[in-house]
């Protein structure tokens, strides 16, 4: 017993001197590096989230067929969040939008900047402030053929020190005029996490 | 050798374990090492009785470092709900579940555990920081989504419900492996059984099934559900805090209703043979629903008990140990009324009194074991303190011991006592409500739009109302 103590008084002596020494660091990384600081849903999966989806979608033959025309236009749905965790899904729909917008092949319009667009055009034509001249002219905005909109979801399982999550992205492109589901793809990940035995 | 220890390995024990010991003592004066944690909350309670919000904010936030800030975390979220402070609530709750987290990826043996463990061995059970226990993480998420639907973002309120269902099947399915592995407690289950000052906590954790399983949080998560039109998701959650709730009038009506809607023929049948009374009502067309989630009074707080405790297989002696002493208590019903006329009253769905103190009644054996093991240590302490430096000593650290001698009273004392809930159907428009539950009355008025619910949220702190309520 007495041997116990003497460990115990040591051990808790030593880790308030050690938990002394320790300083924070700041440093750099590369932003596609391979994450896995947790199980839970972070930089790795959205980027391979979001590569996977644009590389299905520019090599579907009908969509390779469409785009050698013209730019069809779309517009982003959001992406509903059926998760256990508070994920930002509009950045996904950002990585993939921006990576469909410079590949040439798609046109987009934003949905979420319709409130201040109208603002603006009020402010041109009924503030008088603004030269009639060079005020944009309205009504001729350029309609969506096309809606992107997909869900992500995830299953959990936890069991002693393993925890297991799965997500998978599912992701559509609906023709507004006839409402066919002219593309569709889905990505899966899964990540275990293990709790260790020593630590800290 | 074996036998008998080197003398000066006692030495070094002492040497090392009388500082250590002043020094933790010293530093925890103002936490529950030494003052119990009810006495600390006691006073904050009352506060928010009386809606001083800011105060007992202020109080809890000194402790938002110390050991057991999770704790405090989960108080001060509380606070800030009732205050309807939803961003502040948010915050805390947040931290909250992130120290759950924590917790629960850490390796299983850890340096700095191992170091409260042992400075826990030569004081008491509060120098361990407080873990929380899963009905208080499950009610962690359920106040978070409730946080999360009042600031309007239900996609949020809805990973706040999935994480308090996925706790709930996992904390059941983790418990059911801990009940396994205290089978081998047999000695301190059967004293447990024994003596009679347990005997108000046997019976108030005989209520319930288990410490974890809470039909309020799932009817919760169906009310989200069914505004957001997903019926087939309601349905389930409706059926879970049915089984777990059965008797609750609301919720066998909310049941039927979806089982019909969705046109589970085979399901309703045999609802409808389990629950002969009443024929599924729904709203007319020029109504919507009026949802009441009550949250009741404060749960009680562990007392402290000396009882004497088999140590050795035959030496009984005097420990501190933790237990719940409340009378029995029926949750007052809140009566509604709508210009005169009654809308009827709330009905119980989860008492959480009864989660408490099934939690502690099994986490108790294991404690009882431990009793023993830092009685055998401080005994072994005081006894090298004699050798080295007398008798005098000896007597100080006996002292010490006795003082330090203190059941680990911490819990989430912000916690309601109970909850109820009412649902009914009303004419769309804005209505004055009125509700009384016996010790106080109050009012809201209310806006109901047809084939909308209207969830409105009560905390009532002995007779004290705090309303808010939100068009889902």
């Amino acid at each position: 017993m007495k041997g116990t103590v003497a460990i115990l008084c040591s051990a808790a002596l030593s880790i308030a001197i050690l938990s002394g020494c320790s300083t924070t660091k700041v440093s750099y990384g590369d932003a596609s590096e391979v994450e896995t600081v947790t199980a839970d849903f972070g930089s790795t999966d959205l980027q391979q989230i979001a590569t996977s989806m644009v590389e299905s979608l520019l090599s579907f033959p009908p969509m390779v067929e469409i785009t050698s025309q013209r730019r069809p236009v779309i517009f982003v749905d959001r992406i509903r969040n059926k998760t256990t965790e508070h994920i930002d899904t509009e950045s996904i729909t950002d990585t993939i939008t921006t990576r469909l917008l410079r590949s040439g092949k798609f046109r987009f319009v934003d949905m979420s900047k319709v409130e201040a667009v109208r603002k603006q055009l009020e402010f041109q034509h009924g503030s008088g402030m603004v030269n009639p001249e060079t005020a944009v002219r309205t009504g001729r905005q350029i309609g969506a053929e096309y809606m992107l909109y997909g869900n992500l979801s995830s299953i959990v399982k936890k069991k002693g020190g393993t925890k297991d999550v799965y997500y998978k992205f599912t992701l559509k492109l609906m023709n507004l005029e006839n409402g066919l589901i002219e593309w569709s793809d889905e990505k899966e990940i899964r990540k275990t996490r293990k709790r260790s035995l020593f630590g800290l | 050798m074996l036998t008998k220890p080197p003398k000066s390995n006692g030495r070094s024990g002492i040497r090392y374990s009388l500082p250590l010991l002043l020094c933790l003592l010293a530093g925890c004066a103002t936490t529950s090492l030494l003052l119990p944690y009810p006495a600390q909350l006691l006073p904050i309670r009352e506060q928010l009785v009386h809606g001083d919000y800011s105060r007992a904010r202020k109080q809890l936030s000194r402790y938002l470092h110390s050991r057991d800030r999770l704790l405090y975390r989960m108080e001060r979220g509380r606070v800030a709900q009732l205050a309807r402070d939803y961003p502040a609530s948010i915050h805390d709750f947040a931290k909250a579940i992130a120290i759950f987290e924590q917790n629960e990826e850490k390796a299983r043996i850890t340096l700095t555990g191992g170091a409260a463990q042992g400075a826990a061995l030569l004081t008491n059970d509060n120098a361990l920081p407080y873990g929380g226990e899963p009905y208080e993480r499950i009610f962690v998420h359920h106040f978070q989504a409730l946080n999360y639907l009042f600031k309007g973002d239900r996609e949020a309120a809805l990973v706040e419900v999935r994480r308090a269902n996925l706790e709930q099947k996992g904390a059941l399915e983790r418990h059911e492996r801990e009940l396994a592995e205290a089978e081998s407690l047999d000695r301190e289950r059967a004293q447990l059984e024994e003596r009679d000052a347990f005997s108000s906590l046997r019976s108030a954790a005989g209520r319930v099934k288990n410490a974890i399983q809470n039909a309020y949080t799932f009817y919760l998560s169906a009310l989200i559900y069914e505004s957001a039109g997903e019926l087939n998701d309601a349905y389930i959650d409706y059926r879970k805090a049915w089984e777990i709730f059965p008797d609750n009038p609301y919720l066998q009506n909310d049941l039927l209703r979806l089982a019909r809607r969705l046109g589970f023929s085979e399901e309703y049948r045999r609802l409808r043979e389990d629950h002969p009374p009443a024929e599924p009502q729904e709203p007319g067309p020029d109504e919507g629903d009026l949802v009441v989630l009550l949250e009741q009074d404060f749960v009680p707080f562990k007392s402290e008990i000396v009882v004497p405790l088999l140590v050795d297989s035959h030496m009984e002696q005097l420990v501190a140990l933790p237990t719940y002493r409340f009378l029995p208590h029926a949750p007052s019903p809140l009566r509604i009324s709508l210009e005169g006329k009654r809308v009827g009253e709330t009905r119980p769905i989860v008492e959480v009194e009864a989660l408490a103190a099934k939690a502690l009644e099994e986490r108790l054996p294991a404690m009882m074991a431990r009793q023993a093991l830092r009685f055998a240590a401080k005994r072994e302490l005081s006894r090298s303190a004699g050798k080295k430096w007398g008798e005098h000593a000896e007597l100080a650290m006996e002292i010490l011991n006795l003082v330090t001698e203190q059941a680990d009273r911490r819990s989430w004392l912000t916690l309601p006592r109970n909850a109820q809930i009412l649902r009914h159907a009303l004419p769309a428009g804005r209505h004055q409500l009125h509700f009384t539950d016996g010790r106080g009355s109050g009012s809201v008025e209310v806006e109901i739009r047809p084939g909308k619910m209207t969830l409105l949220h009560i905390i009532d702190t002995e007779g004290i109302f705090h309303p808010d309520w939100i068009i889902m």
